[in-house]
């Protein structure tokens, strides 16, 4: 009982998990993007504490990084789709219980079609070798 | 099977909506950075970005609710073992059966030379 | 001596002279204050360089300690993971930073440090440097959001093209007849039977990967072969003794030679290579642990039971006798990669090609089969998985010796002991029926193998008759073959039940014809018109048969002067003998016969020489005497 309850935990805590991932990603994605843009905007007449070329390379650094941010967000969504493709094929019940059932019936009318076209053929040979058996042992050549 | 072939196909499809987002949100920056940018390219490929994350979104969203009531932690107990072991010995009688055919086939054939 | 010199000190001129004035006064530079000089000294810093000048310390290094090991360890870093450069560069900002916090820390202290602005000259703000710049940052940002989009688009696009098909689906495929499940971040999967009812001790987990992407130089391993099917995306990972495949060989053994072998060489027990596709791999597991079940369930039996002839169980064989000096083998089959190059020639397959086999493997699905399938209890709230017979035993109030009746089952080794005697008892019977049919051709023997049997009784319906005359008599003889014994219906009705030596069946048939002989000249004699005077089965006089009775019958022509007597015994021949009257020897007038009306009376009998005579068979000839010898 308490096993089953820790199990249901955990599948919802995976799949929170899910959720929680995927809002990060994508959150991480478009606010990385805002970020760079808003960076693009060239200060008019500010008096600023640092001096300009620094400002201009730590404004270059603070765009790549974001960028990169960017492909990583990408990158984990990708990943987080193929978990999710994965626990999709493994968990979905409903598709498991109707795979085993199909295969179960299908094996099982494979099974009956084979054993009834052995009985048939059972009964063709039966008969063939009743007068096989009639010719064989009435002739004089054995 | 065919719904979760579906299903598979759509998650490829997400992905692929992953990277065109951020093929347009390159593109948008690279417009700026141009000498003469066009603002409205510029928009353009920025509400690309933004609704194809949208569709990401609610996509993956669906799923994982789709997940949520269909799955449980456990293994499925069941298997398909039993009806496959017994067809395949019904293959292996069929087998057999015409094994022996074909011997006395053969027999039948030395026999008439 | 006492005198002391002034000696004075002076520092040395620690000011360079800037200027010197017209009137020879030196005007020297103002020394430096803190922060001009600290300015001064952090120009000089050029941070871009560090590193290099790290590298190149270290290059330069190693000659002076010119050991070998210092070589290797400098050649070495280069192949130390990826992420050193890295590491060395982060270490070295941390550094940076720590030194600046530092720095920061004491200059907001006010104590020994301070921070004051360096007078320069403010410089220009020029508003399109800060648009190149960054535009410049822009791109670079762009570039790299572009390449990763690039990368991912190949990576999708690569595996749509790709010979290794999709890992999902490969997996959703894999899914749709073996059982997966997922723990922790492996994958495993279970081949075992437990599912459908076995008790098996081993269980059968496996675990499934990504296979890596093959080697592209590597893909012709037979250049003008059969297509090289698509590797596939996943790859599997059984236990070691349950690789390969195996199967269960039944071999029937009379002392030395072998009469009937019963082994599984059908197509679907074919060697697994390890490199073969993973439903193969797995059906051949699944194979190895199903025939392992059979085996030890067999073995504890065979060493459980306690027959008169001990059962010998001996590594992977189980030697049980059926009949004195016929022996049924099984051998536990093992066929792993590695014994592919020493391939077992197996004998060549005789009959009873895998029908035993089969019954054994039809025995452990039962098995499992029962083990799930509890019969329901009636009424409902009764014990569930008790049998339908136990469950009547309350309410019939079965006494306890009934009970333990009722409950007994054979053992699968008797089980399939019984079946095998059965086979072998039925080759025989067919054995020795076909020969003796050759041998005696005089009344035709033909069987007719009934086609519904089980697979512990079959029977054969034997006619005997003559050829020429099968409407007017024939000898009905069933015989079913069952475990060990035979029973015999003969056509009066008489069973007879025989054990399986073969020489008992062939006196049985023996006898049988000897009768048919004597009981179809009968018939024949009615169609002819003669008449039986006398018929016995089991005559009494004459000599003594060593198999049997001899029977006999003695016939009158129609006009009453020709008598015939024939007597037939199941190992003698058929001895015809003839009498007619009126005598045809003369008459010659003795002490006792005066007159010559006695001569009427009929003669003694002469024997006649079938073999000389005219005719197929002996019925033939029969009719041909009783032809010539009806005198109108």
């Amino acid at each position: 009982m308490s096993q089953q309850k820790t199990l249901s935990q955990n599948k919802e805590a995976l799949l929170k998990s899910y959720n929680k991932r995927m809002k990060d990603d994508i959150k991480s994605m478009v606010d990385n993007f805002i970020e760079i843009i808003k960076l693009a905007r060239v200060p008019q007449d500010e008096d600023s504490q640092v001096l300009r070329p620094l400002q201009n390379n730590q404004d270059q650094y603070e765009m790549h990084v974001r960028a990169c941010n960017v492909v990583r967000a990408g990158e984990c969504l990708m990943k987080l789709i193929s978990d999710i493709k994965q626990y999709l094929v493994l968990n979905d019940f409903p598709s498991i219980n109707e795979a085993i059932s199909q295969n179960t019936r299908f094996d099982k009318n494979m099974q009956n079609e084979c054993d009834s076209r052995l009985c048939l053929l059972r009964d063709d040979v039966a008969s063939e070798l009743y007068e096989l058996e009639e010719e064989y042992y009435s002739s004089a050549y054995k | 099977m065919a719904a979760l072939t579906q299903r598979l196909k759509e998650l490829d499809d997400i992905e692929r909506d992953i990277t065109t987002a951020m093929q347009s949100a390159g593109q948008a920056i690279l417009e700026l950075s141009k000498d003469k940018p066009s603002l409205k390219q510029v928009e353009s490929q920025t509400s690309n970005f933004v609704k194809t994350l949208e569709n990401v979104e609610n996509g993956l969203t669906k799923h994982i609710t789709y997940l949520t009531q269909v799955s449980t932690g456990q293994a499925h107990e069941g298997s398909s073992y039993a009806s496959q072991k017994d067809l395949s010995m019904a293959w292996h009688r069929i087998h057999h059966a015409r094994a022996r055919l074909m011997e006395l086939e053969r027999l039948k054939n030395k026999h008439m030379q | 001596m006492a005198l002391s010199v002034n000696v004075s000190v002076e520092a040395a001129q620690e000011y360079q002279v800037q200027e010197i004035t017209y009137d020879g006064q030196e005007i020297y530079t103002q020394p430096l204050s803190m922060s001009e000089n600290l300015t001064k000294l952090a120009h000089k810093i050029d941070f871009g360089k560090v590193d290099d000048d790290d590298s190149q310390d270290h290059l330069e290094s190693t000659p002076n300690f010119c050991g070998e090991e210092q070589k290797e360890l400098v050649t070495f870093q280069p192949s130390l993971w990826p992420w050193d450069s890295v590491r060395t560069k982060l270490r070295s900002a941390l550094t940076e930073i720590s030194v600046l916090v530092d720095v920061l820390n004491i200059a907001k202290e006010k104590r020994y440090m301070v921070l004051d602005p360096v007078s320069q000259d403010p410089p220009e703000v020029k508003n399109v440097a800060i648009l190149v710049a960054k535009k410049k940052g822009l791109v670079s940002a762009a570039a790299i959001i572009q390449k990763g989009a690039e990368r991912l688009r190949i990576s999708q696009a690569e595996g749509k093209n790709r010979s290794l098909s999709d890992f999902h689906l490969e997996l959703l495929n894999m899914r749709q007849k073996w059982r997966l499940r997922k723990q922790g971040s492996l994958i495993l999967g279970d081949l075992s039977y437990r599912s459908v009812g076995s008790r098996f001790w081993q269980n059968g987990t496996y675990e499934v990967t990504k296979s890596e992407q093959p080697n592209t130089t590597v893909t012709s391993l037979s250049p003008g072969g059969p297509q090289v099917p698509r590797p596939s995306a996943l790859k599997v990972t059984l236990p070691s003794e349950l690789e390969g495949n195996s199967y269960i060989h039944v071999v029937i053994q009379k002392d030395t030679e072998t009469i009937a072998a019963g082994d599984f060489t059908s197509p679907f027990i074919s060697p697994i290579h390890s490199d073969s596709h993973w439903m193969n791999k797995l059906e051949g597991a699944q194979n190895v642990l199903f025939c392992k079940e059979l085996f030890s369930q067999l073995a504890r039996e065979a060493v459980q039971l306690q027959p008169s002839i001990p059962n010998l169980v001996v590594g992977n064989q189980i030697t049980a006798s059926l009949f004195p000096g016929v022996q049924l083998c099984f051998s536990l089959c093992h066929l792993t990669a590695q014994d592919k190059s020493k391939a077992t020639i197996l004998p060549a397959p005789l009959e009873n090609k895998a029908v035993l086999e089969h019954s054994l493997y039809q025995l452990l699905r039962e098995h499992h089969h029962q083990n799930i399938h509890l019969p329901t209890p009636h009424p409902v709230t009764g014990t569930l998985g008790v049998s339908k017979r136990r469950q009547i035993a309350g309410p019939e109030a079965l006494d306890r010796h009934t009970l333990m009746e009722s409950c007994k089952t054979n053992t699968w080794l008797e089980q399939i002991i019984e079946q095998t005697q059965h086979t072998i008892l039925r080759l025989r019977t067919m054995y020795i029926i076909d020969t003796y049919a050759s041998e005696n051709k005089d009344p035709l023997i033909v069987a007719h193998w009934a086609s519904l049997s089980s697979p512990t009784c079959s029977s054969v319906k034997i006619n005997i008759m003559t050829h020429g005359y099968e409407t007017i008599y024939r000898t009905p003889l069933v015989i079913h073959v069952e475990r060990k014994t035979l029973k015999a219906v003969c056509r009066d009705g008489r069973v007879m039940n025989l054990s399986y030596e073969p020489q008992e069946l062939t006196y049985l048939l023996m006898s049988q014809v000897s009768q048919h002989q004597v009981n179809a000249v009968q018939c024949l004699a009615k169609v002819m018109g003669w008449k039986v005077l006398s018929s016995s089965s089991h005559v009494g006089v004459g000599p003594v048969e060593p198999i049997g009775n001899a029977s006999s019958v003695v016939m009158a022509s129609s006009t009453g002067d020709r008598v015939i007597a024939i007597r037939c015994g199941p190992q003698t021949d058929i001895q015809v003998s003839v009498s007619s009257s009126p005598q045809e020897q003369d008459f010659y007038p003795s002490t006792l016969v005066r007159d010559r009306k006695w001569q009427n009376l009929s003669g003694s009998f002469r024997e006649v020489a079938l073999e000389k005579m005219e005719g197929k068979n002996f019925l033939n000839k029969m009719e041909n005497l009783m032809a010539c010898l009806t005198t109108c």
